[in-house]
């Protein structure tokens, strides 16, 4: 069953308006377009908020940048976190993967791990 | 069809077309999407490890998916009925899926490296620890077929028996927008350091100006299709559902893949090392669109070219960049070839359950 009459007038209307757009916006010349006005727009928002950021010191208040900086150190920080505590559980996995394979330590009937030889004590099996 | 049974259909189209409008107009609410049900395996940072339940699982090794990095994961799982992972569950796969999860500050410095050698290798090694398997069938869609490229040429050692890649780019020349390769990245991030999701919504839409108003006509044909409709509410709000991209990530895909053609030219270098396609080995079904505008054959199909694999294919699909995952195309040929892919790279295994914990 063919399309209706409408919908095929639409589809030729559209391929007609639409291919030579399609080619336009992958044309060099867009692109530099592009390039140059998003040039613009990042160096007008960063002049605009250098000057109101001067404003807002001489009020003694912290600006966007001051904000965007302690939150560029938190999430380092936080990144940081992340990355011992994957580290952490790594090795946890590596010494319970260990311990299984060793078998299960014995243990006191307190639960207590036994002195080992060496005089220190044997690790309690971690949780999962 | 004589004149009178025309002008009857038409009349009861446009009946339905009425309703159907209406119910749009008055905002009936979105078909849930991403329904498939599924537990979280793993979890770094904001990405996430979903295993699906699935009480036929009837080949071994396990399948996983890796999704884009620019939008939501849930295109693979659209709706009931139109979903990628649940024709794979039907077909008796245990299917993992590798969601990136929304970029935020925290994710701003995330490099290349973040995906290809710490979140991939763990997940995979997390999906063949739960599920008791030493390798799996790994397929990527988009840009998360160039990560699992890159991972798994970088990292022979993957737990991999095979890769399918759909609609994946490496020759970034062959892209659009190529031409905007020069552009200063940091000029398009927000303050999270992120591209945003809507510089991303904006850029696709640019690549194909009329295609609002080319779906408003298929939607207003089609409008007496109830089908129809609940299926454009789910694919128009995935397609404008863009995620933030990380920062770094981006930088790193200007310079690297844009701007040098590294995949092609081989001058990749993640972690201070060199990491080429050659190096891959794996067996590897590379999936085309046809139609794709996102991203062109031309940018998908060097692939086969690249790899060091001796065992390859190639399928090329009259589709477009979503129709090789959802709808018709996808339902009939593209799934049905990948799953008959996996399948060949499987072995039949006793009936068991997929459900974490």
């Amino acid at each position: 069953m063919g399309k209706p009459l409408w919908k095929s007038g639409f589809d030729r209307l559209e391929r007609l308006v639409g291919v030579p757009l399609e080619r336009f916006v992958q044309t060099t010349t867009f692109a530099r377009t592009g390039s140059t006005l998003l040039k613009i727009q990042s160096a007008t928002r960063n002049n605009v908020e250098r000057q109101l950021g001067n404003l807002w010191h001489l009020a003694n208040l912290p600006t966007r940048t001051d904000l965007a900086r302690l939150r560029g150190q938190v999430t380092m920080l936080d990144h940081d976190l992340q990355t011992m505590k994957h580290a952490i559980e790594a090795e946890g996995r590596d010494s319970d993967r260990a311990e299984r394979q060793l078998g299960p330590p014995s243990t006191d009937t307190d639960g207590r791990g036994h002195e080992n030889p060496k005089g220190g004590r044997t690790r309690r099996p971690s949780r999962p | 069809m004589d004149v009178v049974t025309r002008i009857r259909r038409e009349v009861e189209r446009d009946a339905l077309r009425a309703r159907n409008g209406i119910k749009l107009a008055a905002g009936v609410p979105r078909p849930g999407v991403g329904l498939t049900p599924k537990d979280v395996v793993w979890q770094r940072d904001r990405a996430q490890l979903w295993r699906y339940r699935n009480d036929a699982v009837t080949w071994s090794p396990p399948v996983i998916l890796v999704g884009s990095l620019v939008s939501h994961s849930y295109i693979l799982d659209l709706s009931p009925g139109n979903s990628f992972i649940e024709q794979l569950t039907a077909a008796g796969f245990d299917v993992f899926l590798l969601d990136w999860g929304v970029a935020d500050e925290r994710d701003a410095g995330n490099t290349l490296e973040s995906y290809v050698d710490e979140y991939l290798p763990a997940a995979l090694a997390r999906a063949c620890e739960v599920s008791g398997v030493r390798q799996l069938n790994v397929v990527g869609y988009c840009l998360g077929g160039t990560l699992l490229l890159l991972s798994a040429a970088h990292h022979p050692d993957l737990p991999v028996r095979s890769l399918a890649t759909m609609a994946t780019p490496v020759d970034f020349r062959q892209m659009p927008f190529a031409e905007l390769s020069h552009l200063n990245v940091d000029w398009v991030l927000d303050e999270t350091g992120n591209v945003p999701a809507a510089v991303i919504r904006q850029g696709f839409r640019l690549l194909t100006p009329t295609a609002d108003a080319v779906q408003y006509a298929n939607l207003l044909e089609n409008l007496w299709k109830d089908d129809y409709v609940v299926a454009y509410q789910a694919m128009t709000h995935w397609i404008g559902d863009h995620v933030p991209f990380p920062g770094a990530a981006a930088r790193q895909i200007g310079e690297m893949l844009l701007q040098e053609n590294g995949m092609v030219e081989g001058t990749v270098r993640l972690g201070g090392e060199a990491v080429t396609l050659a190096d891959l080995r794996y067996p590897l079904l590379n999936v085309l669109a046809s139609r794709d505008n996102i991203v062109p054959p031309a940018a998908a199909r060097p692939i086969l070219g690249l790899v060091g694999s001796t065992d390859t294919e190639e399928l090329v699909l009259d589709a477009g960049h979503i129709g090789l995952v959802v709808g018709r195309t996808a339902a009939k040929v593209t799934i049905p070839t990948i799953i008959d892919f996996l399948q060949r790279r499987s072995e039949q295994a006793e009936l068991r359950h997929s459900h974490a914990g």
